[in-house]
């Protein structure tokens, strides 16, 4: 079934978003995404996509337009009913891009633990998820592990995994790779796949362009000033060069060969690119 | 802050042999209860020599133990010289009025002078000074022998309220993060800095160092809550601690303790 068939999972129509005392993080922002969609939020530092992230998860509350959730406003009355928030809480995981922030709890167990927990899950039922959860993450010899004694990756790999024991349907990923090395980062985009594969909605914030095509199939593409550029496929995003230069994702510089001149960007995923002026 | 922090870090894995596995066999609720008893016993003590004893069996359980007992060995020092600079006016007649025992220049028209070292003095500052550092050796021997998530869950059995839970473990975590943080800056200040700045350039770099920090805790802060409630967390206390029920076995060596302490309290007072 082609994307535009599926049900739209959220909806966000002319969010405007700013934080106290500070210039607009986001200026009417809108685009749609759909159930089981791998979405990337691609834009330089500062563009606002950690915001929107956190706006997305109820966390904070545009200040302009609104954001839907399977059809209902999420707004800061509709997540005090507490049935509502439970079942929000339990749908929607974020995982944030500091994993220090991320693990509180005195070992990766509890840390595991922590949602069901807080969505009143019987404990026997929490206790087979955080089973399943670490094998599925492969982290199982961590279990009794202190988080703060683990190595970004494992960090990564535990954060990740302190979300799918609330089983969410939909992942918002705040640069799930930063920080992390090859293996770690691929290892972490092979676990992603298989969420995905599991029926999961995907939505990273990222401006990894080499990584673009493994995260995301789609991109929604925020300007340096906040307000959305472009959505479209992933892979026509990595082609648009004068799209991801205004998008300030690339630097296209100038250089002489004698009496021509060129200008072209540097890109990782396409080697080096030659325009005549 | 970063020496208590690096001692719990260090304390995560201890290896299971000796005390080690003594205590592993026990189990948190039980060791915890134990310590609660031994520091509880240390309060009631009155003579140096009882609270001498109940000093020197952390003591030599540190030793005894092995693995990495340096840092707490040193916590206990810095605990001890911590206790005698407060417990130092405690010598002198002005705040222990009793018989000279260091009278500079000698008593003035048979009265003691008020900076002249009492007996009773020495007696009080003594079991001032012993009765802290015993009660830290106690807890400096617990964090030794558990890792810090134990010792949470040995608190937890017992019942501790959730929301004190939280605090101890949130606060630890938070000291990790920040004594990481501070060491990193220290670290970026050293690679930048060709000689040692005069005391105005320390001082400078210390403020700083101390508002960097500060804005770092409070946006760390936001960021935990923010996680938190993203996963579920309401208004009321998180629970962060699991609670499993206190086994039989586990009020065993807590029991031995009482009794001991209550037996070495009857043959002090008699």
């Amino acid at each position: 079934m082609s994307d535009l068939y599926k049900p739209p999972l959220f909806e966000i129509r002319g969010v405007t978003f700013a934080y106290p005392g500070r210039p607009p993080s986001l200026e009417e922002v809108s685009f749609t995404v759909r159930k089981g969609e791998r979405v990337a939020l691609l834009g330089a530092n500062g563009s606002g996509k950690t915001t929107l992230l956190l706006l997305l998860d109820g966390l904070y509350f545009p200040q302009g337009g609104r954001i839907d959730f399977e059809g209902n406003p999420i707004e800061a009355h509709s997540l005090e009913d507490g049935e509502a928030v439970r079942h929000f809480r339990r749908r929607v995981g974020l995982l944030f891009q500091n994993p220090d922030a991320q693990l509180f709890s005195p070992s990766v167990r509890e840390e595991l633990l922590f949602a069901p927990r807080q969505l009143g899950l019987p404990s026997e039922e929490a206790e087979e998820r955080v089973e399943t959860v670490l094998n599925l993450m492969e982290i199982s010899d961590l279990r009794d592990r202190p988080p703060q004694s683990l190595s970004t990756g494992e960090k990564k790999r535990v954060a990740l995994a302190s979300l799918l024991t609330a089983g969410p349907s939909v992942l918002l990923l705040d640069e799930p790779t930063a920080g992390l090395d090859p293996r770690s980062q691929s290892r972490l985009l092979d676990i992603l796949e298989q969420l995905h594969g599991a029926g999961l909605t995907l939505i990273t914030a990222t401006h990894e362009l080499l990584l673009l095509p493994h995260l995301a199939d789609r991109a929604v593409v925020l300007s340096p000033g906040h307000r959305l550029l472009a959505e479209a496929p992933a892979d026509e995003v990595l082609s648009d060069l004068a799209l991801l230069d205004r998008a300030n994702l690339i630097h296209i510089h100038s250089h002489r060969h004698g009496d021509v001149l060129h200008r072209h960007p540097h890109l990782h995923w396409a080697g080096h690119h030659h325009e005549e002026p | 802050m970063l020496a208590l922090s690096r001692l719990w870090t260090h304390l995560e894995d201890p290896p299971p042999s000796g005390l080690f596995a003594l205590a592993d066999r026990a189990g948190p609720a039980s060791l915890v209860a134990t310590v609660l008893m031994a520091i509880l016993v240390v309060a009631f003590a009155r003579t140096p020599f009882l609270l001498g004893v109940l000093l020197v069996v952390p003591l030599g359980g540190l030793l005894a133990s092995g693995g990495g007992r340096g840092r707490p060995a040193a916590l206990v020092a810095a605990s001890a010289l911590f206790s005698l600079i407060v417990a130092f006016p405690a010598l002198f007649a002005w705040i222990s009025p009793g018989q000279a025992l260091v009278p500079p220049g000698g008593p003035t028209q048979g009265k003691t002078p008020p900076w002249a070292v009492t007996d009773t003095g020495v007696y009080l500052a003594a079991r001032l000074a012993m009765r802290s550092t015993a009660s830290v050796a106690w807890v400096a021997l617990m964090g030794h022998l558990l890792p810090f998530g134990k010792i949470l869950k040995g608190l937890a059995a017992w019942r501790v309220p959730s929301l004190l839970l939280a605090l101890l473990s949130m606060g630890h975590r938070y000291l990790q993060v920040l004594s990481q943080c501070a060491q990193e800056m220290h670290l970026a200040r050293l690679s930048r800095s060709l000689a040692g700045g005069d005391l105005r350039e320390e001082q400078a770099w210390v403020g700083a160092g101390l508002g960097s920090l500060y804005r770092r805790t409070r946006r760390l802060a936001e960021e935990v809550t923010l996680a938190m409630v993203s996963r579920g967390c309401t208004a009321e206390a998180p629970q962060l601690v699991g609670v499993s029920p206190v086994e039989p076995k586990a009020f065993f060596l807590p029991a031995v303790a009482a009794g001991v302490g209550l037996f070495l309290l009857w043959l002090e007072r008699q």
